[in-house]
């Protein structure tokens, strides 16, 4: 019979050990999903630069409007939730999942009206996304510039 | 009367009953393996209102109203009620009681509340403060992701330890006319806290708690877990349950894992898309005023000793690096065994 004090001090490292992971499967299936959902963007943009005559670099943004489409109908449809239940991550790490973020948010606040209700809860889970994204770009091209300067 | 026993246990002497009881559940809940005990039940998760919330309330007007029906008294004759659920200031309740003719209290210790209004209310019973007492607690799958979590569309990886929030409403009449149920003794547990800071692994965090309650309980009325049929826990899901029965293990109870039966685990079954179980505050009350309460009724228990289990996850406290504080109440419900010899000899 232990005392409270002596199972206290063990009960997180133990608690650790119940939640085994499967991670090696899982990331293997968000590999798959996440490449898929990539090849699927590549052939769309292969199709819009042979069928509208576009240049590569015009077609990269009609290529990401078609997925962003895509992506906001199936969490719509709630069938985005679904797919992500198998694939995992997978559906997560494109623009597709960012998308998913701000659909999602936007249906559940739909109740509170649209200005006060989506537009300022839309970017609830994107926000930090976005604010991180633009930060880091620029912390990443500040320190280009920097080491480009100082090398020449 | 109310007999204090121990620091935190308390007998009633006066006898107190729980008259009647009603649930009305989700589409998910009612779908699972007890899907035919409940009384009622919504076919999606708006119970045609506009919102959640809404939809909510509407859960908790069902269950008060089919309660007060099935006890068969007017709603004059209930003089007090006492509700809680999940949302910020009990939002649910206040307004599901708006709508109804009863002095109210309200009441939170999340997934916990139920139990501490069977007790509170089976206080004020027992000293004859009030002679029907209606109580109901809620909670809803979709407002307690809002309101805790992220939006239910949005996709995101929980582990195996998360549990899903109950859709549905639970609500009880305790009443001093004597019924099939008697509320017999109840523990108010303290509040505890062993560091888990992980809000998807709540199962875990309320196992102490549950303990602590259930430890404190019997050594206070100086029983052992044979004395009771089952020890019912609310919510800890299945890594919870696991580390309730190891709790007792290393306190010397080698049986737990034979009387102890979780709500949280019973309403999905297990196997289901829903993680490790059920969780939320209309868990214990839906599972236990339905499908306990019927066993008590036909005999198969003849005592149980229900423990809800609570955990506080307040987003800005976790993160700012808090952990999460636990509470579980326990309430003692027997079979009226004097009321069912009575029947038998009349």
């Amino acid at each position: 019979m232990k005392t409270i004090d002596k199972l206290k001090t063990e009960y997180p490292k133990e608690r650790k050990l119940l939640i085994s992971n499967q991670w090696l499967q899982k990331s293997f299936l968000a590999f798959i999903a996440g490449g898929f959902i990539s090849m699927f963007g590549q052939w769309i943009w292969n199709v819009y630069i042979t069928s509208f005559s576009l240049t590569e670099k015009e077609a990269i943004a009609p290529m990401l409007a078609t997925l962003i489409v895509i992506s906001g109908l199936l969490t719509g449809l709630g069938w985005y939730k679904k797919l992500s239940r198998i694939f995992g991550a997978g559906v997560i790490v494109p623009i597709t999942g960012f998308t998913n973020s701000l659909a999602s948010a936007a249906m559940e606040y739909r109740h509170e009206g649209l200005v006060s209700g989506i537009g300022a809860n839309m970017f609830r889970i994107g926000g930090a996304v976005l604010i991180y994204g633009v930060v880091s770009a620029y912390v990443v091209s500040m320190v280009r510039l920097l080491v480009e300067t100082i090398i020449q | 009367m109310v007999q204090r026993i121990g620091k935190q246990t308390w007998v009633i002497d006066e006898p107190c009953f729980i008259k009647e009881t009603a649930t009305v559940v989700g589409p998910d809940e009612y779908e699972g393996p007890l899907g035919h005990v409940f009384d009622d039940h919504i076919d999606d998760l708006y119970a045609g209102q506009s919102s959640w919330e809404k939809a909510e309330q509407r859960l908790v007007q069902k269950a008060v109203s089919q309660c007060i029906k099935k006890a068969g008294i007017s709603e004059a004759e209930v003089d007090l009620y006492a509700a809680g659920d999940l949302m910020s200031q009990l939002a649910t309740s206040y307004y599901a009681a708006s709508q109804l003719p009863f002095p109210f209290l309200g009441a939170f210790s999340a997934c916990a509340t139920s139990m501490q209004l069977v007790a509170l209310t089976a206080m004020s019973v027992s000293q004859r403060m009030v002679n029907h007492a209606l109580i109901s607690t809620s909670s809803h799958y979709g407002v307690a992701e809002k309101q805790f979590r992220l939006p239910i569309e949005h996709v995101k990886q929980r582990p195996k330890t998360a549990m899903k929030t109950v859709t549905g409403a639970g609500a009880a009449l305790i009443s001093s006319t004597p019924s099939p149920i008697a509320v017999q003794s109840f523990t108010f547990g303290r509040v505890i806290d062993w560091k888990v800071k992980d809000p998807t692994d709540l199962g875990q965090a309320m196992a102490p708690a549950a303990f602590s309650t259930i430890d404190d309980h019997l050594q206070a009325m100086g029983e052992s877990i044979d004395d009771y049929d089952a020890i019912v826990t609310g919510d800890l899901s299945m890594f919870g349950s696991t580390q309730l029965q190891r709790l007792f293990r290393e306190r010397g109870v080698e049986k737990m894992d034979l009387k102890h039966i979780d709500c949280g685990q019973l309403i999905y079954g297990s196997g289901s898309k829903t993680f490790a179980g059920g969780s939320g505050a209309a868990c214990c009350p839906v599972v236990t005023f339905s499908s306990l309460f019927d066993h008590l009724r036909t005999g198969k228990y003849r005592r149980i000793f229900v423990v809800a289990t609570g955990a506080i996850v307040n987003r800005s406290h976790l993160q700012q690096g808090e952990t999460i504080p636990c509470v579980a109440h326990g309430v003692v419900f027997a079979r009226n065994e004097a009321l069912e010899e009575g029947r038998g000899d009349g």
